[in-house]
């Protein structure tokens, strides 16, 4: 999915003011100024909830709850103490930490009713093998180092911003994202020797 | 200049990506590259591993929205989000009872003034008067004295 458009490029003081002003407007009750904030913003929210929520509508919901906060929140946010996208990421990653808290009902697995295997669709499979053991991999990460991951790795935070992002220190980060190196190092080594024992 | 022991540490968490790496360490780690073949070994182990992260995140991607276009979730998002946010924002009203809002306070809308809440006001009081008017009974309900009967003392005693 290609998450182009208004939503990555929020790096300038030009769009920290504009955001300052679009939550300072949203406070008094502009929808419509909060409705471009979640047009710009949506994008970032749902892809970092997908990649550490546990499915897709986990990730649905979470980037809503994280919108409606910042609704309800929009007059605390201080534009001279942290930029708006650091208070978002950290909102999402909460609230995906949280999930893990709250019982639920088992989700469907995300490749539920896909379709029958097909001529050569079997080999494609075969192909990415090993890209899929990663991904699963990556589910077994707790969320923290999921999201450590995310931020560092997708969305190029720098790991003091990371910290900033999580509420850690940056030591934690650089912890949380060795761990996660560690065991997906771990699952590729395994899924190796798994693939030269079959050969 | 930064030991290997450093180096595979930053390595194993940030990979092999120097730009990731914190800002002071760049240097020192370019460094140790240029004259240690195990630093330049562990580079190509990181290098591995961060290809394999990323192609595993964009295949991740691609399997969560499968099927659906890249508007459909934003455009589901900003519906349930418009749709939950109807309800007057508590902050909102925190200000117009006066109480202290940062945001709020840079942001005034020039148009509202007292002229608005002095409208504000006029149209709550009319349409007050007219319920009243329109809805209050025109006799108390039968029961009504004997529910405002005071209670027996022996209620109050026992």
């Amino acid at each position: 999915m290609d998450w182009e458009g208004e939503t990555d490029g929020p790096d300038s003081s030009t769009d920290d003011s504009r955001d300052a002003e679009l939550l300072a407007r949203s406070a008094t009750g502009d929808r419509r100024a909060f409705d471009r904030i979640v047009a710009r913003y949506g994008p970032l929210a749902l892809r970092l909830a997908a990649r550490i929520a546990p499915d897709r509508h986990s990730a649905e919901d979470v980037a809503q709850e994280a919108m409606v906060r910042i609704w309800h929140r929009a007059a605390d946010f201080d534009a001279r103490r942290a930029r708006f996208t650091t208070w978002l990421y950290r909102i999402v990653v909460n609230l995906c930490i949280d999930l893990r808290r709250r019982p639920r009902p088992v989700p469907l697995p995300d490749d539920f009713d896909t379709a029958d295997p097909a001529a050569g669709a079997e080999q494609a499979l075969e192909h990415d093998e090993r890209r899929a053991g990663l991904a699963r991999a990556m589910k077994e990460l707790t969320p923290g180092q999921r999201a450590a991951l995310t931020l560092v790795y997708d969305e190029g935070l720098s790991g003091a911003e990371a910290a900033a992002a999580l509420g850690v220190t940056t030591k934690a980060v650089e912890r949380l994202l060795a761990r996660a190196r560690a065991q997906l190092r771990d699952r590729l080594l395994a899924d190796g020797d798994d693939a030269e024992a079959r050969t | 200049m930064m030991t290997l022991r450093r180096f595979r540490k930053l390595a194993d968490s940030y990979g092999a990506d120097l730009q990731r790496w914190p800002e002071r360490q760049r240097a020192q780690a370019l460094a140790l590259i240029g004259v240690s073949e195990e630093a330049q070994a562990i580079i190509t182990r990181a290098r591995e591993l961060d290809e394999a992260i990323t192609a595993a995140g964009a295949a991740r991607d691609a399997r969560v929205w499968d099927g659906e276009g890249a508007d459909a979730p934003l455009q589901r998002l900003r519906e349930n989000v418009a749709g939950r946010i109807r309800q007057p924002s508590p902050v909102r009203v925190a200000g117009l009872i006066g109480l202290h809002s940062p945001a709020a306070s840079r942001y005034r809308p020039q148009r509202v003034g007292w002229v608005g809440l002095a409208t504000a006001a006029g149209l709550a009081v009319a349409a007050g008067l007219t319920l009243g008017i329109y809805y209050s009974p025109s006799a108390p309900p039968e029961d009504l004295t004997a529910l405002l009967q005071p209670a027996p003392l022996q209620v109050l005693t026992e």
